[in-house]
């Protein structure tokens, strides 16, 4: 699979702290954070890596099973797309093969990936829409 | 075309205050000084309260005027839109009246247009009627607007609470209910400065400082208790079941207001039922995460530049959790500790 991603910005604002993200769509009201491998995977999709790119660069990082961390690395992706947070990129593959910003000293256990998703912001947004106005054009106060 | 809506509607205004009168009041608000120019009265008396402690002389030549009326009161029809029913976005903002010189929206709740043409340094609020403004806007009124205003400098509105000594403060960061109330008026309580409560204005550059924006206090009226002295001055006593109680510190905690601060920290309070409280080290992306959720979806057109000041500010400073205990006279003790150099 050579199909790779990239962060649905401007819809979506994200920020990288060594290996926490947090992720909002400013669009659905909801916000995201993601650790450990998930971090990894995530920068591996802002530097361009495919799929098989992630899978070597998480299974060159972490100890386990390369079937299992396809996966796992599979499943959060179509997360990842699900919540709309990335979308297909355009453009070349990277040849970059390294997903973290640290090598270790010692390869540490795979944890599958996991999204945290917080919706406690989301009622911001769902407040009535305007659909009614006045005989002055301006919207009317809503009950 | 929003020009054209803008100069329509401040014709509007102009009329009203030919109608009603009006008075004019300045203050000084991100080393910026903002003239707020009323028609009629009914609107100042929700406006002013709040921003009271920033008041400062009357100057020519102000940075940015704000044109305040409503149609009730003073008698007068408002320029019709020019934009369809359906051009209302999520938030209010109005398609095709928002871009780098005009912003606009229709705010859900209040029910109040804001506009603002940073060309020629001038913004609208106006409302339909003045007595439906919710409480809660007069708490933070012109949000929006000093949002827009500082959108292209190193400025930001946040969804944060300040206090503060003589050599600083600290940023209090969380939703609603974690506990920033509690704790900036425990502070308050105990001598230390006071520069919000709710929403404050961060500078990320050249240094780190937090600017008052509101000398309002909303307090559930359950956690009133814990503040008694301050139960004579709740604004709004007659509907404390459906509101938060209000106070306006302008007249009862002057000294105590401080107009900003350099910042040394961001502290995340966390309720925990323990006695003792306690600072804890906590990542960056605690604090962005305490701080900007919040900030951009409570803010019209706040998105990626709103998200990267949080972002720069917490990069700049560092974080703490502050584990609340229920003995609330240590919680400044604490504070101070930290703002005097001692353990953290």
């Amino acid at each position: 699979m050579k199909e790779h991603f990239r962060a649905n910005t401007p819809k979506v604002v994200h920020e990288v702290y060594e290996d926490e993200v947090i992720i909002i769509n400013l669009v659905s009201g909801h916000y995201y954070s993601i650790d450990l491998v998930g971090a990894d995977v995530w920068n591996g999709i802002e530097k361009g890596l495919d799929l098989d790119a992630l899978v070597a660069g998480i299974a060159d990082k972490y100890e386990g099973d390369k079937d299992q961390i396809k996966d796992s690395i599979i499943g959060f992706i179509e997360q990842l797309k699900v919540e709309e947070l990335i979308v297909p990129a355009d453009g070349a593959l990277s040849q970059v093969t390294s997903v973290g910003a640290k090598s270790q000293p010692s390869k540490t256990s795979f944890e599958a990936p996991r999204l945290n998703k917080y919706s406690d912001m989301q009622e911001l947004l769902l407040l009535d829409p305007i659909h009614d106005v006045d005989e002055t054009g301006w919207p009317n106060r809503s009950s | 075309m929003p020009a054209t809506f803008f100069s329509r509607a401040k014709n509007v205004f102009n009329e009203a205050r030919a109608k009603a009168g009006g008075d004019d009041h300045f203050i000084s608000v991100g080393g910026d000084r903002i003239k707020l120019s009323f028609a009629g009265t009914s609107l100042r008396s929700m406006i002013v309260p709040a921003l009271k402690h920033l008041m400062i002389e009357p100057i020519s030549s102000p940075d940015m005027t704000v044109f305040f009326w409503d149609s009730g009161s003073t008698g007068t029809t408002m320029a019709k839109p020019t934009w369809s029913w359906d051009a209302y976005g999520r938030k209010g903002e109005i398609e095709g009246f928002n871009d780098d010189r005009f912003q606009t929206v229709f705010q859900h709740g209040v029910n109040a247009l804001h506009m603002l043409d940073r060309e020629e340094r001038q913004a609208l609020y106006w409302v339909k009627f003045a007595d439906q403004l919710p409480y809660w806007e007069k708490s933070f009124p012109m949000r929006t607007l000093i949002h827009w205003w500082f959108r292209f400098r190193p400025l930001q509105p946040m969804h944060a609470a300040a206090v503060g000594n003589q050599t600083g403060g600290v940023l209090l960061a969380g939703q609603s209910g974690s506990g920033k109330s509690t704790t900036a008026l425990t502070c308050l309580e105990n001598g230390m400065l006071y520069a919000g409560d709710d929403y404050v204005l961060a500078q990320v550059e050249p240094q780190p400082y937090v600017y008052s924006l509101y000398n309002t206090v909303k307090l559930e009226a359950d956690n009133l208790a814990r503040f008694p002295h301050l139960s004579s001055a709740v604004s709004n006593p007659e509907r404390l079941g459906d509101e938060k109680a209000m106070i306006f510190l302008s007249e009862m905690a002057s000294c105590q207001l401080s107009r900003g601060f350099p910042l040394k920290a961001i502290f995340i309070p966390r309720i925990t039922g323990r006695r003792t409280t306690e600072l804890k080290p906590a990542s960056p992306i605690a604090a962005l995460k305490a701080l900007a959720p919040t900030t951009v979806f409570h803010l019209p057109s706040a998105g990626q530049e709103a998200f990267f000041k949080m972002r720069d500010l917490t990069k700049k400073l560092p974080a703490y959790f502050l584990d609340l205990g229920t003995e609330l006279v240590q919680i400044p003790k604490v504070i101070s500790s930290f703002l005097d150099g001692g353990a953290k």
